[in-house]
Order: C-alpha cells, then sequence, then structure tokens
C-alpha cells in the first residue's frame, strides 16, 4: 500500500503550507546554510542548455530531476521542494538514504511539474538534472528567473549518470570536494566488489521490468540500471545492445522472452510485488531463469535503490545484489 | 452469418498462428491437442500468450461489437457508442479509485472496478436522464447526460492522474485497451458476463426495430417503450463493462461494427445483433494480430491499432453511406 493516496497527499501539502506559515524566514532555512568553503561563488555548470551561472551559496534548493534530491542531501544540503521520482512516498527518500531531511521538503510533481507550486518555494535554485531533457520544461522553469541545472551537454532523457549527475549537483550547491569524495567511494565500491567477484567480468546481462499488465521491456545501454551492472564488468547480452530505442528500454513481446537470455537475467517489478513474475510459466521458461540465473529484486527497496542510479542507492542495493549477481554468474561458468 | 462465421474462424486461427515468435502451425497444433510436451518455450507461447488472448479477444470483441448495435439502437444516435452513456470514463475512474483508495495493482482486481465503475455511471445517467419523466427516457437526453457525465468523470479521473503521475503508471498502460499479458482467468471472470449479456441482448432485436420507428409509432403498435430500453440498456451495461473490465476501453469498435454489419445485412436488428456478435471478435482479433507483428521485438497494443486503422475505415464509411444528413 506504498501507493500515495491523492486526498491525503493534498491534506498534508495543506497541512505543510500551514506550518510553512510559522517556520523561519527564507534564508535561515537550514538548506545548505553552511557554506564549508571548499565551492566558490560564482560558479558555472555546463547543461545541454547553456552554461548555468549560480551567482553564490544557494539556500532555497528545489530538486526536481530523478535523485537530485538525494544527490543534493547526500552532499548536506537540504531541499525546499523535491520531486519523489519512484513513489516511495513520505519524504521522497527510500530507506537507503543515509543523510535525512531536518524539515521535510514540499512534495512536487514528476513529469509534471506544477511551477506555480515551485515558484511558491521562493527558490534560488533549481536541479533538474536526470529529467525529460525537453527544452520546453527547461524554457519553462528558467522563467522563474532562477538558475537551473538541467540534463548535461550531450545528454538524453533520463539517462544521466550518476557521475555527471553527482558532479553536477556538487558544483551547484557548493560541495565539489564532497562530490568528488562520495565518487570516489562508491567508485572503491565497485572495484572492490569486481575484485571480490571475478565471474561478474565479461558475464552477459539482461536487466528487464515488468509493468502490471504482465508487459516486459528490457532496459539499453545507457541507462542507470545497466551502468550499475556495467559497473560490475558485466556486459550488456548482445541481442538487447543490438536494439536500437529513443528511450531507456525496449518492449520484449511476452512472446520472445527467449531475449531476455544471458548469462545472468536481473528482472524487476514496476509498482505489482515480484509474485506475478515469480509465478509466470513465460519467465520461468526463459533458459537463464531455468537454469537458476535469474536475479529477481523482490525486495522493493532493493528494486528502487537499484533503480535510483544515486550514490546512496547503489550502495544499498550492490551490498544485497552483488552476492546474487556473482551466484548466477558463477552458474554460467 | 456463413461468411462471418468463416472469417471469424479464419481470423481466431491467425490469433493462435501468427505472433512475434514464429512457430509452425503443425506445432501450434500439436500443443493445441496435446500431443507435445507443454513445458517448453515455444509451447508455452501457444497456452500462455496466444491461446487467452485469443479468447479475451473473442469474448471482448463480441461484446463491444454487440454493446454498439444496443447503443445505437436506444439512442437512435448513428454515431453512438457504448461510451456514450459514460461507460468507460465511469469504468476508468473506478479503476483510478481502486489504485488511489485501495492500492489495487493487479488486473484481476482492475476487472471488478472497471464492472462496477461502468455500471454505476449506466444507472446514474438513466436517473439523470429520467428524472421528471414517467416511463420512457428521450434518446436525446440519454446521451445528453451521458456526455455530460461521462466530461465530469473524466476531470475527476485527471485530477487523480496528474497528482501522482508515477503511482498511476500502469492505468496509462490499462487505459490504452488491450488483450495481451492478460491470462484465462481474465477470460473467465468475464465470460459469465458476456454470455448473459448477449443472451439478453438477443431478445432486443424485436425492441430495437420498433424503438427505430421513434417512440410513438412503436408505443402506438404496443411495444412498453421504457421496458424494452431498460432491457436493451442493461444487456449494453453488462456487456460494455465486461468487455472494458477484462480488456481496458478498447476504442472505436463499438462504433464501428454497427455500421459494417448494417452494410452487409441490411437494417433488421434480429440480424444485426448476431452478425456484430461475429463481426467484433473478427475486427478485434485481426487489430490484435496486427499489432503482434509490427514492432518487434515488442507489441503494439490492439486498442492502439482499432484506433489508428479503424479511424479512417470510419471516416471512409461515414463519407460513403452520408448517413450523418
Amino acid at each position: 500500500m506504498r501507493r500515495t493516496l491523492p486526498l491525503f497527499a493534498g491534506l498534508l501539502i495543506v497541512l505543510m503550507l500551514l506550518a510553512g506559515c510559522g517556520s523561519p524566514e527564507p534564508g535561515t532555512t537550514p538548506s545548505g546554510a553552511t557554506p564549508s568553503g571548499d565551492g566558490a561563488f560564482p560558479v558555472t555548470v555546463p547543461t545541454a542548455f547553456g552554461d548555468v551561472t549560480v551567482p553564490e551559496q544557494p539556500r532555497r534548493v528545489v530538486a526536481l530531476g530523478w535523485s537530485d534530491a538525494e544527490t543534493a542531501l547526500a552532499l548536506g544540503v537540504e531541499p525546499v521542494g523535491a520531486a519523489d521520482w519512484l513513489a516511495v512516498g513520505g519524504d521522497g527518500l527510500g530507506p537507503w538514504v543515509q543523510a535525512r531531511y531536518t524539515t521535510p521538503p514540499q512534495i512536487l510533481g514528476t513529469l509534471e511539474v506544477d511551477l506555480e507550486a515551485v515558484a511558491a518555494l521562493d527558490p534560488d535554485l533549481i536541479l533538474d538534472t536526470r529529467s525529460s531533457g525537453d527544452r520546453e520544461r527547461h524554457d519553462r522553469l528558467t522563467q522563474l528567473g532562477v538558475p537551473v541545472i538541467g540534463i548535461p551537454a550531450g545528454g538524453e532523457n533520463y539517462k544521466t549518470t550518476w557521475r555527471d549527475q553527482l558532479r553536477m549537483v556538487g558544483a551547484a550547491v557548493g560541495k565539489p570536494q564532497e562530490a568528488a569524495r562520495a565518487q570516489a567511494d562508491l567508485e572503491q565500491r565497485f572495484a572492490d566488489a569486481r575484485a571480490q567477484h571475478p565471474q561478474l567480468q565479461g558475464a552477459t546481462v539482461v536487466s528487464g521490468a515488468r509493468n502490471t499488465l504482465g508487459e516486459y521491456a528490457a532496459y539499453t545501454g545507457d541507462s542507470g540500471r545497466l551502468a550499475f551492472l556495467k559497473e560490475l564488468g558485466m556486459v550488456n547480452a548482445p541481442q538487447i545492445e543490438s536494439q536500437r530505442t529513443d528511450g531507456f528500454s525496449v518492449p520484449i513481446s511476452r512472446e520472445r522472452m527467449n531475449l531476455l537470455d544471458a548469462d545472468v537475467t536481473v528482472m524487476q517489478a514496476i509498482s505489482e510485488d515480484t509474485s506475478a513474475i515469480a509465478n509466470d510459466p513465460l519467465w520461468k521458461a526463459v533458459p537463464s531463469v531455468a537454469a537458476g540465473r535469474g536475479v529477481l529484486l523482490s525486495d522493493r527497496d532493493v528494486s528502487q535503490a537499484f533503480s535510483s542510479a544515486s550514490v546512496d542507492g547503489w550502495r544499498y542495493a550492490l551490498d544485497r545484489t552483488v552476492g546474487q549477481l556473482a551466484d548466477a554468474a558463477a552458474k554460467a561458468r | 452469418m456463413a461468411g462471418l462465421t468463416v472469417a471469424l474462424l479464419a481470423v481466431a486461427a491467425l490469433g493462435l498462428l501468427v505472433g512475434a515468435r514464429p512457430l509452425a502451425p503443425g506445432f501450434v497444433l500439436d500443443v493445441l491437442t496435446g500431443a507435445v510436451e507443454r513445458t517448453s518455450p515455444d509451447a508455452l507461447v501457444v497456452t500462455e500468450v496466444r491461446l487467452p488472448r485469443t479468447v479475451l479477444a473473442i469474448l471482448a470483441g463480441a461484446a463491444l461489437g454487440v454493446a454498439g448495435v444496443l447503443a445505437q439502437g436506444i439512442t437512435r444516435n448513428p454515431i453512438a457508442e457504448p461510451g456514450i452513456l459514460g461507460l468507460n470514463t465511469g469504468a476508468a475512474l473506478a479503476v483510478v479509485l481502486g489504485i488511489a483508495l485501495l492500492g489495487v495493482d493487479t488486473l484481476s482486481g482492475y476487472v471488478w472496478f472497471g464492472f462496477a465503475g461502468a455500471a454505476v455511471a449506466a444507472v446514474v445517467v438513466a436517473g439523470v436522464a429520467g428524472i421528471g419523466r414517467r416511463g420512457s427516457v428521450s434518446p436525446a437526453t440519454l446521451a445528453l447526460a451521458g456526455a455530460a457525465l461521462a466530461a465530469g468523470l473524466q476531470s475527476i479521473t485527471t485530477l487523480f492522474l496528474l497528482t501522482d503521475p508515477q503511482a498511476f503508471d500502469d492505468y496509462r498502460f490499462w487505459q490504452v485497451g488491450s488483450v495481451a499479458g492478460r491470462d484465462l482467468g481474465i477470460a473467465a471472470q468475464a465470460a459469465p458476463f458476456v454470455v448473459a449479456g448477449l443472451a439478453l441482448a438477443l431478445t432486443c432485436g424485436p425492441r430495437l426495430n420498433a424503438l427505430a420507428l421513434g417512440d410513438d409509432v412503436a408505443r402506438s403498435f404496443g411495444r412498453p417503450v421504457g421496458t424494452d430500453r431498460g432491457v436493451c440498456g442493461v444487456a449494453l451495461v453488462v456487456l460494455a463493462g465486461a468487455a472494458t473490465a477484462a480488456a481496458g476501453p478498447i476504442s472505436f469498435l463499438g462504433l464501428a461494427v454497427p455500421h459494417l454489419v448494417r452494410r452487409l445485412a441490411g437494417t433488421d436488428h434480429r440480424v444485426v445483433l448476431p452478425l456484430a456478435a461475429l463481426a467484433g471478435p473478427v475486427l478485434l482479433l485481426a487489430a490484435d494480430v496486427l499489432g503482434r507483428v509490427v514492432a518487434p521485438p515488442g507489441e503494439v497494443q490492439a486498442g492502439v491499432v482499432t484506433a489508428v486503422v479503424g479511424a479512417p475505415l470510419f471516416v471512409a464509411l461515414v463519407r460513403r453511406r452520408r448517413f450523418l444528413r
């Protein structure tokens, strides 16, 4: 029952707005209020929509892109508004995020941005580093007269890498050194995992998902999910790699489930529990799954952390999946 | 009649033989007759994918085709379709409420919400249209009440969807309308309603013929106009509700089938109704089969195909028949 109850959410927003009346003046809120000294302002961040200059230490950050809020939070900056892409509910943070809010942000829409709600938060920086990358969306946000950090140059919809996101958010909020430290930490963890499980090196993998209607899809080469598996040394299975797509996944007909076959097949559910997959005879008949090399991300927290493509999310997902992935890869040898 | 039956059998065979994975016809036959083990991936494609969706397409197609005839007959409106009484939007809102308030996230759960929503919408429309009247309800009032309710329900649905697009991801797929990915359990849930609805609809031939003459003339022949419209209305709700619940709102089919059948067989509803029960599945199955092969390695949902292929066909039909005088 993790779905947001819209009426309840509406009520909550009203309550939060009421509560906001009694909260401190803008500028004295704790979001990024303590400059650490390592980021010098003004700072210029290159994006797909040109160079964006942040004139001074932002105090009221609105994080709209996928995982932008948790990335900012991991760097010690509390957004005042955030989008909840993974529909985790509450303050929009999954249990994998270590830092918590002292003041929960206002939760904003994801695909559709409510410009008025964003403006009402009186932001001095808008993060939108992992989103559709529409110029229209970007142009609407820039109307607010606040620096908008969009997708990186050469970026595409939702394909912003964790490194780009971390670097851009780190620069924009004046925490480049913290960002560099977080990147080094995660890279070290992946390096350790590769060293510990050499069988992952070069193992082919398909990363897929299934929706409530029983439709399957496979994530393509430059999507975040596959990037996680590539960090472990695995490679995208050739039959998926050769599919052409503008998005980050290709639909797979239920008749062609054999396309999901690889040394390791990773599967997650989109807003349903994974028992429907586990009980699907077509899933069980995928050769890799039948051979015990299917990895079903049945824990919703792990599945979402895997999808988050953020430093905290991947630390969490790495700890909880690397054993299964390694076991499956070992069986393929 | 014979021609359409043959067409239905032919398309049903295509439904079992054609798909995203090439399978030899002989092999498919072997699987269906149990001559080979039903455990290989190839065999599972026949039993788990093609058979359920073919059965479902026949059920939903028959229901939608007949519902279209009923909707046009009851309202005496040649461009009426099952959605005219707010049935689709009622079903959609109920599904959204089920997701939002009760966290329903399985297809077999959607079925009952869709069905209930369609039924409630129909009762409300009939109630609104019938206020201040005794006995019969005027077709125009009925259509207007349906359109008004549909607009209202649609906006409420949109309100819910906009609050949390992520949570309603599945709804977006459902509302396209498709017969894929549904197992035989869904078909079994819908089948009793479709059968009952069809049985009731077949009694509507004489009733709709009388209604077609206008309420006053029908009354002068001694027809109980209100009862006739009520009985056919119940059949319409049951059929449209069952089809929508099982396959999602599939556009256009309910609109096109009556016109196609009337072109083939004239306007006698005693003939049109059973023919529509054959023509509906033919069209829906054909749309589904087409959708399987046009976009490998994925598929296009039948609801999309009916809209894309059906709309121009319908325009051509309208222009040739000039029934919109």
